[in-house]
């Protein structure tokens, strides 16, 4: 459920938006232009829930209750005046604009302004965009149309120049871990900071995406990977192996194991280069003893290869490579590394050709 | 909620309702229709927004209250459940809806009932009362004239004009345009641009009860057609309809009246020379025939004489013949009359006297109609049983542009 109130990082343009609701000098065209997991989706969401929101007080105010029918009904995607046009495969295209057309030439159904989000505005196709120029200039009344795109570029300036430009950013990774844990506190839990650390790197900027990991399955794996890299020195083959099984047929869970793997060489990599200065740029802090152990025992060599492999694999699985098979060499290799054996590195060849 | 009934009312008010539900929808809510059970009367309730139909029945209520469950997969339940008594209940925790008929258990998910949106109201505005059969004859002579694109709105309803005691409908795609004028209207004098399908789907759930009177309530924005106790609610086209009255001409340079039966057959065999496409008949009116011929390229040509008895000049003229077809098949009389005002200009097509029982509800020809037509067998769709559409007195004129000949 996400009104203003909860849409964090976006401060700026929550303030922006919500003034423009309060004394109704809001635009009917709006483009929300940001990388991908920035909440451009959901500010529209809740851009449309402030504009229908059956609590006049909070309309007034130019915010959504998040209790109300029309809210509720919002957040469900079922308001009959809230329509979100996402690509058909590749691209929205000319049938989408004309329903949007007759759409917009209807009387709002229920709430009080129809609201249009059109999902990756960047893949309008030519015709459907030059159709909709029309509707932008001069919508009928009480119709506001949200385009959301990541690349201007992609973009017919004539329907650039129609929409007022609010622009999301991605979140400050320090920023994000603090509203972590203070939305956890508020719901009286407590996380690990180590684990909310990591997962704020890995979200790329995005609260949501964060959240999800901080929330969800991102501890145990953090753990995983870390008792792998201390603890390899020691293991057997057949250990590695082992270990690979847990991630049979869970590509998503592999992908973000080889993401953490590369974040603890990459620790290894800044206190074998800084040593004592290391310790403010680590993603593991709270591992920084043991981390320096194994960097001790690691050449600088051995780290760099080792960081190398895990690219390397990470980019075999987004071509679909079987998921136990990417693993089983990506540990069988990197045990070799620590051993300090030299282990060649398939992928240069793979990739230089 | 809870409640048991019998299965044959229940699956009748699930199609019924299923009517408005539209198979490609943005909101997940509208591929479902709404069970709300109050008072011992179950409403089923379906809508893609535009068109909303809501049908009531008595069932035996343990518990009322309400829940959306998906149209399609429903109605395949209801349709395939092996004992005649139903029983469904929600689980108001699980949002579970239980259905049980004889030994057969399902158990599938259900949206929640405040989701879905209310039908709109029409509002004050004016009533008309007209029986069944006659709404069911302005719907069926007209709406099938109604363009089918999204891109002129005005054309693809279709025009109901109350006034000076007469009904008149009307639709038109800016090809051909089909007017129905029906006698019985109602004093005041109202206008109504109804959309097309919508009437189409009235004309639907118009089961045959003679006596039934359907009530119409004619709001600024929607309209509302009781028929029983089933609700169609629908937005009406906020667009101007053509002057039609104007266009309709008035006097003619050729007079040709033919057997319907036969040219509408000819009109078929000469369509069978284009799959799917249309096949352009030229007609030529001579004093006691019509030659019908035909000519696609790459295809083959196509010719036939039929009898026929006219007035004026003789005349040329060229037409769609899908257009022709369209109210051909739809005219019950044994001969039509066809008027032309040139080669160029409007011509139109009328039933040959006073408009006959309609084939839906088989009646035989009108005796004027039959006399016209000397050598004209008897339609057989049309043998059979009397209906009170034959006295209905209805006016049918369809007026269709035509085509240069290549």
């Amino acid at each position: 459920m996400y009104s203003f109130e909860q849409l964090a990082g976006q401060e700026r343009n929550i303030r922006f938006l919500r003034g423009a609701i309060r004394q109704a000098r809001w635009i009917h065209a709006y483009l929300f232009l940001g990388p991908e997991g920035t909440g451009k989706k959901t500010l529209a969401l809740a851009f449309a829930k402030a504009l229908n929101c059956l609590d006049q007080q909070a309309f007034q105010a130019g915010q959504a209750c998040g209790m109300c029918r029309s809210c509720q009904k919002i957040e469900h995607g079922n308001h009959p005046d809230v329509h979100l046009f996402q690509p058909q495969g590749t691209a929205l295209r000319i049938d989408q604009a004309r329903e949007i057309r007759r759409l917009a030439e209807l009387k709002p159904y229920e709430g009080r302004y129809k609201v249009f989000i059109l999902d990756q505005a960047e893949r309008l196709t030519a015709e459907a965009a030059n159709s909709l120029l029309k509707l932008l200039e001069e919508p009928p009344d009480r119709c506001a149309f949200i385009l959301l795109a990541s690349d201007l570029g992609a973009m017919l300036p004539t329907v650039v120049s129609r929409c007022v430009t609010v622009r999301t950013q991605p979140v400050p990774t320090a920023q994000m871990e603090a509203i972590l844990q203070e939305r956890a506190r508020a719901d009286g839990r407590e996380l690990d900071p180590g684990d909310v650390r990591v997962a704020c790197a890995l979200a790329e900027g995005s609260v949501g995406k964060a959240r999800d990991l901080a929330e969800g399955r991102l501890a145990g794996l953090r753990q995983a990977a870390l008792q792998f890299v201390l603890n390899v020195g020691r293991w057997s083959a057949a250990d590695c192996l082992d270990f690979s099984a847990h991630w049979e047929d869970k590509r998503e869970e592999a992908g973000l194991l080889i993401q953490l793997l590369q974040g603890i060489y990459h620790d290894l990599l800044w206190i074998k280069l800084a040593s004592g200065l290391a310790q403010g740029y680590l993603l593991h802090p709270d591992q920084a003893p043991a981390l320096a152990e194994a960097a001790r025992t690691l050449s600088l060599d051995a780290i760099l290869q080792s960081l190398q492999l895990c690219r390397w694999v990470e980019r075999q699985l987004d071509r679909n490579l079987s998921v136990r098979l990417a693993l089983d060499v990506l540990l069988l290799d990197l045990r070799e590394c620590f051993a300090g054996r030299d282990v060649p590195l398939v992928a240069t060849e793979y990739e230089g050709g | 909620m809870f409640f048991r009934c019998e299965r044959e009312p229940f699956l009748q008010a699930i199609q019924a309702a299923q009517r408005a539900v539209s198979s490609r929808t943005t909101l997940p809510i509208l591929s479902g229709l709404l069970l709300n059970l109050e008072d011992g009367t179950l409403t089923v309730t379906g809508t893609d927004l535009d068109l909303g139909i809501e049908t009531q029945f008595g069932v035996e209520q343990k518990e009322p209250g309400a829940m959306v469950l998906d149209a399609r997969a429903l109605a395949d339940i209801v349709r395939r459940l092996p004992d005649r008594q139903v029983e469904l209940s929600l689980d108001a925790a699980t949002h579970l809806a239980r259905i049980t008929s004889g030994p057969a258990h399902f158990e599938i998910h259900s949206l929640d009932a405040a989701d879905y949106p209310a039908l709109p109201d029409p509002g004050e505005g004016l009533q008309w009362s007209v029986s069944y059969p006659v709404l069911r004859q302005l719907i069926r002579f007209t709406t099938f004239a109604a363009a089918n694109d999204d891109t002129r709105a005005s054309l693809n309803g279709a025009l109901l004009e109350l006034e000076d005691g007469e009904a008149h409908m009307v639709a038109t795609d800016s090809y051909r345009l089909a007017l129905f004028v029906q006698p019985q209207g109602a004093a005041t004098s109202v206008k109504a641009l109804i959309p097309a399908q919508t009437l189409q789907e009235v004309a639907k759930l118009l089961v045959d009860v003679p006596e039934a009177q359907a009530q119409i309530t004619l709001g600024k924005s929607h309209a509302l057609f009781q028929l029983g106790s089933t609700r169609v609610v629908t937005r009406l086209i906020d667009a101007t309809f053509p002057n039609y009255r104007q266009i309709i001409p008035a006097s003619f340079v050729t007079e040709t009246v033919v057997d319907r039966l036969a040219l509408q057959s000819a009109l078929e065999r000469a369509s069978l020379l284009s799959r799917g496409g249309a096949v352009i008949v030229k007609m030529e009116i001579s004093a006691d025939q019509l030659q019908i011929s035909a000519s696609v390229p790459d295809e083959g040509d196509y010719r036939e004489a039929l009898p026929a008895q006219s007035t004026g000049e003789d005349l040329e003229v060229a037409f769609n013949a899908r257009y022709l077809l369209d109210a051909l098949r739809v005219i019950p009389n044994a001969a039509v009359r066809l008027r032309c005002t040139g080669s160029r200009s409007a011509s139109l097509l009328m039933p040959e006297g006073p408009l006959a029982g309609g084939p839906a509800t088989a009646t035989s020809p009108a005796p004027d109609a039959a006399r016209q037509q000397g050598d004209a067998p008897a339609a057989p769709e049309e043998a059979g049983g009397a209906s009170a559409e034959s006295a209905s007195g209805g006016r049918f004129v369809y007026m269709v542009m035509p085509v240069m000949y290549r």
